[in-house]
């Protein structure tokens, strides 16, 4: 059982996401910002997986990835972007950041097959 | 005209020496008797006096050999051995003194001999008579000097008349001749036909007394009237009234005036008529200032055209930017309530077991109709990148097989609810594409074959990779599509009949089918039997070798 973060300012999917992940057998959180995000990243249990849309209030997925990864126990953290950018410029700018990019609407399988892979071998998704 | 001046009038030459005139008084005339066997018998002053000119002093007198005596040049003559018109005239003179005393009754013939530097022409009458008892020639010699110089003057102008005339017949030019003193002598016809001048009221007056208008009032007039009077070359260009009340472009030009014995004897002056020259001339210049008015509008029009088509084009760009950044927000902004729902929906379908087949059936349509949402926003995204130039492509090595399954993979349970059997047969081979590209093309192909397939009908789908291309085809059974139709299926948001109960699209699968092939420069091809079926046909030109920035994991697409 592994833990998961879905950073996520949409209500509705944010709890699609962490329903889908819950039935999975992954304990989720949730946060509606980037603000709210990092505030949950402080305290010392950190997830395993970030799960993070890029259109956010306060601040762009994209933003929010170097923030995170500066956290203390997070510099190795898993991230995937679940975005409503589908344009070939926000995908390369998701890989460059060394994550996994799904675009809404998304298929259940697929997002549960990227936290499969990003908890077994972390690592393949840097760059 | 100056012939007669040049010749006639002209006094003795100053270098001729006071001998000379004393030989011209005395010649006129002169008488000699010459007996036959060539004795001189009698020779007047007047003979002697020429004798002793022509012969050099040792002419025959009286009593001696008119024959014998040599006939020595006279010291004048430039050269021994050439003939000079004095020996000539000996010769001549002998010559008809011997005729008449061999027999003849009369000889008469003109002689020139040379005096000093002057040629005096003498005419010489040889007469037969019997002087005591013997046959004797009188030879008398008249000076006719000025007369044949005059008839020489006659025939020469009259050769220079025709030569004028001649050359007038040819020339359209007018000519004019001024006299010494700087009047006019003869103009030829052209100048009378030009200028309605005719020669009786032109001739003895200046050239310039007939041109009027404001030329008169110039400069240039003044100088060409000092210049033609003064018989100076001139040049000058001026507007002359016609007689008839037309102007005429007059160019003058009056030549080096002819010397002959350091004495002027007149001016040729050539006048053309330069008028249509000048007006040609005037027009052009016209035309000139008038096209380079034209040339600047022009260019000020083509100016301001540029900076419209910059203000356009900017206009246009932004239009393209608001246009671009509209679609781009609406596909972003219909996604995310759309993922809500598909989420929603897909997690109702799953729980199957608590809901009756009739909500079942809802939950499928709902299903059904946010995958057709769905890919309308793709669909006008995908468009309006290709529109803009935003789209790029990402090529990596693609699984051609896996590709075809995974399509295949989601229109399954709706093909097998109809009872369509899809058949793929895939290359087995990887190629140098872009996946996501490429599974939009197949997606769009067999979701319109699964559309116009009637229910228990087959679809191919196959994949083949040539040396450079790769081939996708996907056959169905369908309806096909009318000729006539053939060409516009791939227009935007053209749709065709289903007849199989299906949902029509938007129309815009085949177009960005087109559009993608060209894109990767490749094309799509359609063959269609109305009632057999339709083969839709796609090469893409793969891209030779992996590149270092394509070599990363091929991309995951959820949807």
């Amino acid at each position: 059982m592994s833990s998961i973060l879905v950073v996520e300012d949409d209500d509705d999917i944010r709890e699609l996401v962490i329903i889908r992940l819950e039935q999975a057998g992954h304990e989720a959180r949730g946060a509606a910002s980037g603000e709210e995000a990092l505030g949950i990243l402080q305290v010392p249990a950190t997830p395993d997986v970030l799960v993070l849309d890029v259109g956010l209030p306060d601040i762009t997925g994209f933003d929010l990835v170097p923030e995170v990864r500066a956290r203390p126990g997070c510099h190795d953290l898993p991230v995937i972007f679940l975005s409503a950018r589908v344009l070939g410029e926000d995908i390369a700018e998701g890989r460059r950041l060394g994550a996994t990019y799904l675009t809404k609407p998304f298929v259940a399988t697929a997002l549960l097959q990227a936290v499969e892979a990003a908890l077994i071998e972390p690592d393949d998704c840097r760059p | 005209m100056s012939e007669e001046q040049a010749t006639s009038g002209r006094p003795a030459p100053a270098g001729a020496g006071i001998h000379q005139r004393d030989v011209l008084e005395a010649m006129a005339p002169a008488v000699c008797v010459v007996e036959a066997g060539g004795r001189m018998v009698y020779a007047n002053p007047g003979w002697r006096a020429l004798a002793e000119e022509i012969f050099s002093g040792r002419a025959p007198g009286g009593g001696e050999d008119f024959f014998a005596a040599p006939a020595t040049p006279s010291p004048s003559t430039p050269s021994p051995s050439t003939p000079s018109p004095t020996t000539d005239a000996v010769a001549g003179l002998r010559d008809q003194v011997r005729r008449v005393l061999d027999g003849a009754d009369r000889m008469d013939a003109d002689h020139a001999f040379e005096i000093g530097e002057r040629r005096i022409w003498a005419r010489v009458r040889v007469r037969r008579m019997k002087s005591r008892g013997r046959v004797a020639a009188v030879v008398s010699a008249v000076d006719v000097s000025e007369q044949t110089e005059a008839m020489h003057a006659l025939q020469a102008r009259a050769h220079r008349n025709a030569v004028r005339a001649r050359m007038a017949a040819y020339t359209d030019d007018m000519l004019l001749i001024n006299g010494p003193d700087g009047r006019i002598e003869w103009v030829n016809e052209s100048f009378v036909r030009k200028t309605g001048l005719s020669p009786d009221e032109v001739v003895g007056r200046p050239r310039t007394d007939f041109i009027t208008g404001p030329f008169r009032d110039s400069e240039e007039y003044r100088d060409l009237h000092a210049a033609l009077s003064a018989v100076r070359p001139a040049l000058a260009e001026f507007l002359m009234p016609t007689r008839d009340g037309r102007s005429m472009w007059v160019s003058l030009r009056a030549e080096t005036p002819v010397v002959a014995d350091a004495h002027v004897v007149g001016q040729l002056i050539v006048e053309r008529d330069v008028t249509q020259l000048r007006e040609e001339e005037s027009r052009t210049r016209h035309s000139l200032a008038r096209a380079t008015s034209l040339a600047d509008e022009l260019r000020e029009q083509s100016n301001r055209l540029q900076e419209q088509l910059r203000d356009r084009d900017a206009q246009v760009h932004r239009h393209r930017r608001a246009y671009r950044d509209f679609v781009a927000l609406a596909s972003h902004e219909l996604r995310t309530p759309l993922t809500a729902v598909m989420g929603y929906l897909e997690m109702l379908h799953e729980q199957q077991a608590t809901a009756t087949s009739l909500q079942q059936g809802f939950l499928e349509a709902a299903l059904r109709n946010t995958a057709r949402l769905e890919h309308l926003v793709d669909g006008l995204l995908t468009l309006n990148q290709i529109d803009t130039g935003d789209l790029t492509l990402a090529t990596t090595l693609v699984d051609v097989d896996d590709v075809l399954h995974a399509v295949v993979a989601k229109f399954l349970p709706r093909a097998e609810r109809r009872g369509i059997r899809i058949e793929v047969r895939g290359p087995g081979l990887a190629a140098m594409t872009d996946r996501r590209r490429l599974d939009q093309i197949v997606e769009h192909l067999l979701a319109n074959a699964v559309k116009f397939t009637p229910d228990g009908g087959s679809i191919g789908v196959s994949g083949t990779v040539s040396e450079d291309h790769l081939t996708i085809e996907v056959r169905d059974t369908g309806c096909g599509i009318p000729p006539d139709d053939l060409p516009q299926v791939t227009q935007r948001f053209y749709r065709g009949g289903t007849p199989t109960g299906e949902a029509p699209g938007a129309g815009l699968g085949l177009a960005i089918v087109e559009e993608l092939a060209g894109l990767m420069d490749g094309s799509l091809r359609l063959t269609s039997v109305p009632g057999q079926g339709t083969t839709a046909t796609v090469e893409l030109l793969l891209v030779p070798e992996p590149t270092a920035s394509s070599a990363g994991p091929v991309p995951d697409h959820a949807s």
